[in-house]
């Protein structure tokens, strides 16, 4: 009898700010404080405004928010 | 509502703009200089590479590459140093490359790259659309040869088989005495660089070139935010900090620091039919002049490329065309 293993792709998170809490956890960050906030507000967004979970946003696009 | 010259457009505090892609078969990779392996797979953090490039072999478009910074040399005198040229090829559009700072966001302390000692050799070559390049050091300091330059995003005409100057961004970055080169193209965002020439003049430090013959078409859409162009330690480079030759419209070059102006060259050298706006910067001169042609310190070229709110040492430089 074959067993046959499915192995569940790995995943360091489907955004930016997923990503950079877990890279908080490992190595250390890529964003100040307070872009990993305004990336969360452009997240939380997104997702509002196109239904889109999946996204990337930079140190760039979080600076845009006053 | 607009807060111009703060420059910053929104509505509701929602900025203009989005994510740079929302794909979901992205994958993140890993590389470690000190405790990776390019015989991993590169996708977790102790499964990491050791080398940039591997990691960029490895990737496809749209993937996240993180790079940790290297455990210090002995006497700590200086963080360590990858010392590779990274060359990312066409198929890998939209690649993201980040270094990760262990304590505090600098990239002096963050990863570095060291440009080899080989004539010609360029830091990161890029001819993949979409490049994006986030809290990095290049380094070109303390070598003899002449390396051509620390970034290069290279197009050809037509954009089918070169097209690294189409939609990249360099974030956050130091390009220690290398140049940033921009082959035409469009839509390229510079922010928060310092191009730094303390050490050893740069050949240029942002070096748009486009010549109207041969050149890359279009070329639009530039921008330069944020950043800092140092001269040598209390002298003036030799060159220009920011070299543009072409004819390019759209262009923005806002909230920037030049330092003290090179002896052979000028703040910025616009050599075309190039259109846009200098708004909010710094030149650290008493006489920080600009006109269309030669003999400022700020040529502007033959386009519409409108001043506003720029100052030198001695106040405002007056705003116009």
């Amino acid at each position: 009898m074959a067993n046959i293993i499915i192995q569940k792709p790995v995943s360091f998170g489907k955004t930016r700010s997923e990503q950079e809490e877990n890279m908080r956890k490992e190595w250390g960050q890529t964003v100040t404080d307070e872009q990993l906030d305004k990336i969360k507000f452009l997240e939380k967004r997104a997702k509002e405004k196109v239904g889109s979970s999946k996204n990337f946003f930079t140190p760039v696009d979080a600076d845009k928010v006053k | 509502m607009s807060t111009f010259p703060d420059g910053v457009f929104q509505y509701g505090g929602e900025p203009v703009g989005g994510a740079r892609y929302s794909s979901p078969w992205a994958t993140a990779y890993f590389v470690d200089g000190t405790n990776g392996y390019d015989g991993f797979d590169g996708k977790g953090p102790t499964t990491a590479k050791k080398t940039i490039q591997a990691a960029v072999t490895a990737a496809g478009y749209q993937d996240v590459i993180y790079v940790r910074a290297k455990r210090p040399q002995t006497d700590a005198s200086d963080p360590g140093v990858y010392t590779e040229s990274v060359n990312v090829a066409y198929a890998k559009d939209n690649l993201s490359i980040i270094g990760v700072t262990p304590h505090v966001l600098d990239p002096y302390y963050g990863p570095k790259l060291l440009v080899p000692d080989v004539v010609s050799e360029w830091g990161f070559h890029v001819i993949s659309p979409g490049f994006h390049l986030e809290n990095f050091t290049v380094q070109m300091w303390d070598i003899t040869t002449t390396p051509a330059g620390a970034v290069f995003l290279e197009s050809e005409s037509g954009f089918a088989a070169k097209a690294g100057s189409v939609g990249a961004s360099i974030v956050n970055c130091m390009l220690w005495s290398g140049q940033l080169r921009i082959d035409g193209g469009y839509d390229c965002t510079t922010y928060g660089v310092t191009f730094n020439n303390m050490v050893k003049d740069n050949t240029l430090g942002y070096n748009f070139s486009c010549p109207s013959t041969g050149g890359i078409n279009p070329q639009w859409g530039m921008k330069v935010q944020n950043c800092a162009f140092l001269g040598k330690h209390a002298a003036a480079p030799t060159n220009t900090y920011m070299y543009i030759q072409g004819s390019a419209w759209g262009w923005q070059i806002r909230d920037c620091y030049f330092d003290i102006v090179p002896a052979s060259g000028q703040f910025i050298y616009i050599n075309g039919d190039v259109d846009g706006f200098l708004a909010n910067c710094y030149f650290n001169s008493a006489n920080a002049t600009y006109a269309a042609g030669a003999g400022s310190e700020i040529q502007l070229g033959a386009g519409v490329m409108k001043v506003v709110g720029c100052h030198d040492v001695t106040g405002e430089i007056g705003s116009g065309t």
